[in-house]
């Protein structure tokens, strides 16, 4: 399902759609809102976006944020 | 246009039938290696709009240690009818939200949501590094 899923997003992004479930990104470094598929940084991150989005958006650039704890 | 709520997380997923499945939902530390550092935060906003509601404004501000401000940005959205809208209903929808900044500091930073010209919510979290 992954692969299917990822290849989807891909798809999506290269036809330049928007899907619903692309972030809005309030960049305060650029000083930009934009869609995670217009990032000014260009295709490579926007192929990134689309392969974790659509499984799961986590972390990926810089800062983490610790795993969850089982207990 | 009015947020129903909003939350950090450590990821997301959207449904088809408008919902999310959230994991690590109210997160508030980010741990970063070194200073500065380039943050990128997962947001999650429920809005509700009223229909015909023209595209109505979100701002975000951005608070650092000691209210340093990294500014303001905002955007416009609308809201549509999902599947079973009744007419009357609000059109609630979950906007997916990253918010990246660099980091220059350890401590508390918020983020000043604004809605449809209103304060509605604040979010806090810490920055740390090792």
């Amino acid at each position: 399902m992954w692969h299917i899923f990822s290849l989807r997003g891909i798809f999506h992004t290269l036809r330049g759609r928007l899907m619903p479930e692309q972030p809005i990104v309030f960049d305060f470094t650029k000083k930009q809102v934009y869609r995670a598929s217009e990032d000014p940084d260009g295709l490579t991150r926007a192929l990134k976006e689309a392969l974790a989005i659509r499984k799961r958006t986590r972390l990926t650039v810089g800062g983490t944020i610790p795993p969850k704890t089982t207990g | 246009m009015r947020l129903v709520w909003a939350v950090a997380c450590r990821s997301y997923e959207l449904q088809d039938d408008r919902t999310a499945d959230i994991e690590g939902a109210g997160v508030n530390r980010v741990w970063v290696n070194r200073m500065p550092e380039e943050v990128s935060l997962p947001l999650l906003l429920r809005l509700g709009f009223l229909e015909n509601e023209p595209p109505t404004e979100l701002r975000i501000e951005l608070y650092g240690p000691e209210m340093s401000s990294f500014g303001e940005l905002a955007t416009s959205l609308e809201g549509e009818p999902g599947p079973g809208h009744r007419p009357g209903d609000e059109m609630p929808m979950i906007y997916p939200l990253e918010l990246r900044f660099w980091a220059n500091r350890v401590g508390n930073y918020s983020a000043e949501i604004y809605a449809d010209g209103r304060h509605q919510d604040s979010v806090f979290f810490v920055v740390e590094a090792p």
